[in-house]
């Protein structure tokens, strides 16, 4: 047994013995996790695709006179103003008020908010346009200028879900026509399959039941350093698992945190998904370290012990209807083709296990070179035991007198 | 005539359009895991450049000198 304050003592001293998910792999299977256990401190893990539910929360600066702005704009794409009177979130998947979207289908989606988060991150100027209604104390109306990463006072990088444990792997059974969905273009007849997972390399396959993954561990976050700020929104740890506590479906997700100013473009890049809409690729990193012989084991998991459900997107996804139609392993998926009642289907990822690498790599180099401490987790994430699951909607049609509201009375100013 | 460019600095090696592409243009590379593009085995199908979300291909047309589209 190891505690976190003995490794961050090792990696103050430089002295930590540090290695990505992959090398793990072949350290357990010839040494076996106790020894394993006993040599290695950290593991580091990485991953890279788009991930929609990403943002940035930016805070201006005032003008003179002051503003509180009602809305505002970001290179043409909305940004939400109803926080206070510069503050501003640029969700990733917001697009321009003019753009096409699928009018003229399947629409390319060339720009928007994960695009805007890309170039403030380079450095480049953004054209910030807003309106406000004026106030006594917030009397300007107007505004029309440039603003740039390192003039705010404030850049966060503020992402309510990211780095899904699991994910669907997506085919088109009944479509007769490619169908462009957030798992890319599905050809007709199954004669593609799209999947976007890290696998083994994945920050929460090597932490199955989160037990050193939680609120306040320091990570690896667009090239900069972060923080898991909380579980994830459709954090799902009751599904189904392998013998190995290996989900087999979507499972856990984490709420994420950075500085956008220390972060890289290499590792944050706005997407256009054709059809579908615009998203920002994120790079993560989480270090995980060997307190025991059982997370050693964990993060030996390796691509052919991880499954993910090949799912129908021309109709059982969105109808939230039917049973995956097979489990394959991501052996298999990153094979190039997998094999589904006899039909033999060319696979391709949109993430990229090389970008996944590069991560787990600088983060462990960041670690041994003395550089990145390890942030023991406040609180763990709710597990399998939590009972939390993810709910449908059940929508309600409303009706006069069943909406309560604090206008009529019923609440406090 | 319509020709296919593979921007690698665009490029992040997911192999999105790998998985589209039938003529054996787009590869992962077993060693590195990265993209590579054989721009000869290329027919412009097309296929690929909807399924880039990188902006990492684009199609050309090339022009003869006196500016009309060749064939």
């Amino acid at each position: 047994m190891k505690t976190y304050q003995e490794i961050n003592e090792k990696i103050r001293k430089k002295m930590a013995v540090v290695v990505t998910a992959e090398e793990m792999i072949s350290i357990v299977d010839e040494s076996g996790p106790r020894k394993a256990a006993q040599k290695i401190d950290v593991v580091t893990t990485g991953t890279f695709g788009p991930m929609c539910s990403s943002g940035a929360i930016l805070s201006t600066g005032h003008t003179t006179p002051r503003m509180k702005i009602q809305k505002a704009w970001l290179n043409g794409v909305p940004a939400y103003s109803g926080i206070a009177a510069v503050d501003l979130y640029i969700g990733a998947t917001e697009i321009p008020d003019d753009d096409p979207a699928n009018e003229v289908f399947p629409g390319r989606f060339e720009y928007g908010g994960g695009h805007v988060i890309e170039d403030l991150v380079r450095g480049n100027d953004v054209v910030l346009e807003a309106k406000a209604y004026g106030t006594d104390c917030y009397p300007k109306k107007e505004l029309e200028t440039l603003v740039n990463l390192k003039d705010l006072n404030d850049a966060v990088l503020w992402n309510p879900r990211n780095a899904y444990q699991n994910y669907n792997v997506a085919v088109n059974v009944g479509s007769s026509r490619p169908i462009y969905t957030y798992l890319g273009v599905l050809q007709p007849r199954m004669a593609n399959a799209n999947y976007c997972s890290a696998g083994q390399l994945s920050p929460l396959l090597n932490d199955p039941h989160y037990r050193t993954i939680g609120i306040g561990t320091r990570i690896f976050l667009g090239g900069g350093v972060g923080y898991v700020s909380f579980a994830g929104t459709q954090h799902d740890p009751g599904g189904a698992r392998t013998g190995g506590g290996v989900p087999t479906g979507g499972a856990g997700t984490l709420a994420l945190t950075g500085d956008l100013k220390g972060m890289n473009a290499d590792y944050l890049r706005g997407v256009s998904i054709t059809g579908y809409g615009v998203s920002l690729a994120v790079g993560v990193g989480v270090p995980i370290p060997i307190l025991d012989e059982e997370i050693a084991r964990q993060t030996a998991v390796s691509d052919r012990e991880i499954f993910a459900p090949v799912v129908d997107y021309s109709h059982d996804y969105w109808n939230n209807s039917g049973e995956p139609l097979a489990s394959v392993t991501y052996e298999e998926l990153r094979s190039g083709q997998i094999e589904i009642v006899g039909k033999k289907i060319k696979t391709a990822a949109l993430s990229s296990h090389v970008k996944a690498r590069q991560i787990a790599s600088t983060l462990k180099n960041w670690i041994a070179a003395g550089t990145f401490a390890l942030g023991e987790p406040v609180e763990n994430l709710p597990g399998a035991e939590s009972g939390r699951s993810m709910k449908l909607l059940a929508e309600r049609k409303p009706c006069p007198g069943s909406v309560g509201s604090t206008r009529e009375g019923g609440g406090t100013r | 005539m319509q020709r296919l460019i593979w921007n690698s600095v665009r490029c992040v090696h997911c192999g999105a359009c790998v998985g589209q592409c039938s003529h054996g243009a787009f590869l992962v590379q077993s060693k590195t895991g990265e993209t590579a593009f054989r721009a000869n085995e290329c027919q412009a199908c097309k296929r690929c450049i909807p399924a880039c979300s990188y902006g990492a291909v684009e199609i050309t047309t090339e022009h003869t000198v006196d500016g009309n589209k060749s064939i």
